[in-house]
């Protein structure tokens, strides 16, 4: 799509040589848009946010983040040109304090951190109360706001979170949603992976549905809502859907 | 005598967590038990005779059997055996890093770099022992029953000193969080944008640079030879794993109570099973408490 | 030529004997990823228990048993046996590198034990007068040797086959899965913890046998046949033939201790006396170099791993 910032076509990726997990999957993200990944297990959707994190390697493809091609750079190099992820588990480090790991976070900025904490706090005030304390004291949804106030600190123009409601409770799910719906408005390009497949479209202004590592159907969050075909098979839809069954 | 041993016991406490630190952030950060860190402490105490040798160890200065000309030595000391260690990263380790060898390949070559390290040192200098200074001190009493040679207080006092720089560099320094970040997760730590082998990089020059402090204080304490690193790493292993990989300051208050386990260990056995002590403190801490006293993992 | 001759058949021994002890730690390393650092310890104890059973009584010596030969290698192989099965109780659990810690500090503890315990051991003057086997019935010492290197051939072939047919046993399989798949060892639990120990209790026994062979055969044994060279010695023998691999470790027990034994004469015929203490680094630096060369750039060994399809393959 015209507009993206960040676009991966036909990515091919996996652990091992010659085992491709990702098998040319596509997706683009534009600055201030949600754009989910869903399927069924097993379908590559974290080893697709991973490889295009630099964290699995990518055999084939192509990935361009705000206009410059980022194809195959290691993952420091990708943090540099404007990336953020937000990986499932293990996405704070335990032993540092909050603001420790907000400076850990920032590794590849230079210079005065006082502005980029600042603004970490103002948009998670709970974090500002613990910033002395080590983050294995947080909660989980605390958690989850720390690893992405952690991802901003440095400025990403794309946000990539992998299942970032996991194990969390319906409060500290609206919250987290609510904190990406504030992050795409001030111009974040979003990219999520989530189980959580409806209340995660519903939030999203596009949605992708990947199925052994490529793309099954991709379109607008409120068409793939709607599509029965989705619903059923990715949704966990009856065949003869209630109205308004959740 | 009690007291005596106890001030013994924590002059080999100061030098052994010197080198435990290493160990330490070599099980953290490296991640393996690279057995050839103690021959990193011969090596300091080495090249630190090689400037002495030179330069002499300067005219007493106080006290003290040494002048500043000691001291600068131990500082290159320090600075060379940084850079040794990150040669023989260079050389060994980071290749089979490199070819995703198991964790255990690195312990083996560990063995095999060590055998390499401590024999190159017999065939540079020979099997004997080495003085730094051949000027006498006289003990102080520094409290009832307690005599310590001015030496020895020097070692103390800098031990001191450096440990709590090194905390303070860990703590509040932008590299030292990279290096504690990456010692828990080098996936998010790339996740990060930290380079790892940046990080390894410095570790090794870190580690390598107090073994060589804790060879130059072996030195003064009060000679250095071939094997000394290999008779302290057993201690050190022990230090770091008792007191809790990747904690600094597990790994000084383990180093002291490896040193008092040692010194005081003389007063209930036979000398002769001095250096089975720390051994013993670490198997009881392995089957009691494996993650060390300070330590945060299970 | 008769020089020559009895020298080989003396060189043939000793690789016989430490192809038993690199057979023992093949079983640990090779086949279900243990790592003992500590063999040299497990050796020590075979050969002291050897030379205490079959010794006859002496004065200052409280131990002294003076049975027969058999005996010797039988309580050497159970006190063994017992030693490795207290060490691996506490340590077996652990993470692979406080093994080789735990095990490397056990052997330095059994050198103190020959060095200090001196009723039991000798000290540092040694354990002398072992009894050799048919050594006056044979008359000569020449005899002597070619009867003990036959003795070593079968002995050592026994060793060779009874691993083999363990290692195509059930359990052999369940020691590889255990290695090689992490998911099954989590699955096994427990009973994994208990393969790991039998296959670490097994390797060090045949270690202790090797000890006890030592002592029958040489008639002495002192705290500095068992340094801890001794020990990486036996690890290049593993990872140069190949680990994993019985018929590769004995090749490598045979290349291993020729590059010693040449490099030792090597040092002795070329080393002026004065720098002796240099040329026995050289040779140390030598295994040292082997080692890591073999690591950097052989990691599979000369044959490598034997008739298995090793998840590490697709890692080279």
């Amino acid at each position: 799509m015209t507009g993206a910032v960040f676009t991966a076509e036909a990515v091919v990726a996996g652990y091992v040589p010659g085992l491709p997990i990702v098998q040319g999957a596509s997706v683009a993200v534009a600055a201030g848009e949600i754009v989910t990944i869903i399927g069924p297990n097993g379908a590559g959707k974290s080893t697709f946010l991973k490889a295009l994190a630099g964290l699995v390697p990518t055999t084939s493809g192509r990935v361009s983040l705000a206009g410059r091609d980022v194809t195959g750079l290691p993952a420091p190099e990708l943090v540099r040109a404007g990336l953020g992820f937000v990986p499932q588990t293990g996405n704070v480090f335990t032993t540092l304090t909050i603001h420790e790991n907000l400076v850990v976070g920032a590794h590849t900025v230079g210079g005065d951190l006082g502005p980029r904490l600042a603004a970490a706090y103002a948009m998670f005030p709970a974090l500002a109360a613990k910033r002395g304390q080590r983050a294995r004291v947080l909660s989980g949804g605390q958690r989850q706001m720390l690893a992405i106030a952690r991802a901003l600190m440095t400025r990403p123009a794309v946000l990539m979170l992998d299942e970032p409601t996991a194990g969390l409770s319906p409060k500290a799910v609206n919250e987290v949603f609510d904190d990406l719906r504030r992050l795409a408005a001030s111009g974040v390009a979003i990219l999520l992976v989530e189980q959580n497949a409806k209340a995660a479209l519903r939030l999203s202004d596009r949605g992708l549905v990947l199925v052994e590592g490529r793309n099954r159907f991709e379109g607008r969050a409120a068409d793939l809502l709607a599509d029965p075909a989705v619903g059923e098979a990715f949704l966990g839809h009856r065949k003869a859907a209630t109205p308004g069954g959740a | 005598m009690l007291a005596q041993s106890l001030a013994d016991g924590i002059l080999t406490g100061a030098i052994i967590a010197l080198g435990a630190i290493g160990v330490s952030l070599g099980l953290q950060i490296l991640r393996f038990a690279n057995f050839a860190h103690a021959e990193l402490v011969t090596w300091g105490g080495y090249l630190a005779l090689v400037f002495v040798t030179f330069a002499g160890p300067g005219t007493p200065t106080g006290p003290f059997s040494f002048g500043w000309q000691l001291i600068a030595a131990m500082l290159l000391a320090a600075v060379l055996t940084g850079g040794l260690a990150w040669l023989v990263d260079r050389l060994v380790f980071s290749r089979l890093r490199r070819s995703g060898a198991q964790p255990l390949s690195m312990v083996f070559a560990s063995f095999g770099a060590a055998l390499v390290m401590r024999h190159v040192v017999v065939l540079i200098w020979g099997s004997g022992s080495y003085f730094y200074t051949s000027e006498l001190q006289i003990a102080l009493e520094v409290l009832p029953g307690v005599r310590m040679l001015p030496d020895q207080l020097f070692i103390l006092g800098l031990t001191l000193l450096v440990v709590t720089g090194l905390h303070l560099y860990l703590t509040h320094s932008r590299t030292g969080m990279a290096m504690r970040a990456m010692a828990e997760s080098p996936a998010l730590a790339r996740v990060c944008g930290i380079e790892v082998e940046a990080v390894v990089r410095w570790t090794w020059i870190l580690s390598g640079a107090l073994a060589a402090m804790a060879g130059v204080f072996m030195g003064l304490s009060p000679q250095i030879h071939p094997e000394m690193g290999l008779s302290l790493m057993l201690a050190l292993f022990a230090a770091a794993i008792l007191g809790g990989v990747g904690s600094l300051v597990g790994a000084v208050v383990g180093g002291l109570l490896v040193g008092l386990a040692e010194n005081l260990s003389v007063l209930f056995v036979d000398p002769g099973y001095k250096t089975a002590m720390p051994f013993l403190l670490l198997l009881l801490v392995l089957a009691v408490r494996p993650q060390g006293l300070f330590g945060d993992k299970a | 030529m008769i020089g020559l001759a009895s020298y080989l058949v003396f060189f043939f021994s000793i690789v016989l004997i430490l192809g038993i002890v690199a057979l023992g730690l093949n079983l640990q390393w090779g086949y279900t990823g243990l790592f003992n650092a500590g063999i040299v310890g497990f050796y020590a104890i075979g050969a002291y228990t050897h030379a205490i059973v079959t010794s006859p009584a002496k004065a200052g010596m409280i131990a002294n048993l003076g049975l027969p030969w058999a005996f010797g290698i039988a309580g050497a192989m159970v006190t063994t046996a017992f030693a490795a099965w207290l060490v691996g109780l506490v340590t077996i659990r652990l993470r692979g590198d406080y093994l080789a810690i735990s095990t490397y500090g056990i052997a330095v503890s059994i050198q103190l034990v020959t060095l200090n315990l001196e009723s039991l051991t000798g000290g540092p003057n040694g354990f002398p007068g072992i009894p050799r086997p048919l050594f006056t019935t044979l008359g000569s010492p020449a005899l002597f040797n070619i009867f003990f290197l036959g003795v070593l051939v079968v002995v050592t072939g026994l060793v060779y086959w009874g691993l083999e047919r363990i290692l195509r046993s059930p359990w052999g399989r369940v020691l590889k899965a255990i290695r090689e798949d992490e998911t099954a060892a989590v699955a096994l639990g427990k009973s994994a913890l208990r393969f790991r120990l039998e296959a670490f209790v097994i390797g060090s026994t045949l270690m202790g046998l090797a000890g006890a062979l030592y002592a029958s055969y040489i008639g002495f044994v002192s705290p500095y046949d068992f340094v801890p060279i001794l020990t990486f010695q036996i690890w290049a023998m593993v990872i140069v033939g190949g680990s994993g691999n019985n018929l590769g470790v004995l090749l490598g027990t045979l290349l291993v201790w020729a590059i010693w034994a040449a490099s030792g004469v090597a040092v002795t015929k070329l080393v002026p006396a004065a720098y002796a203490a240099q040329g026995g680094a050289l040779q140390v630096i030598l295994i040292g170099l082997v080692l890591v060369l073999a690591l950097l750039f052989r990691p599979r060994g000369l044959l490598g791993e034997a008739a298995t399809v090793s998840r590490h393959a697709a890692d080279d």
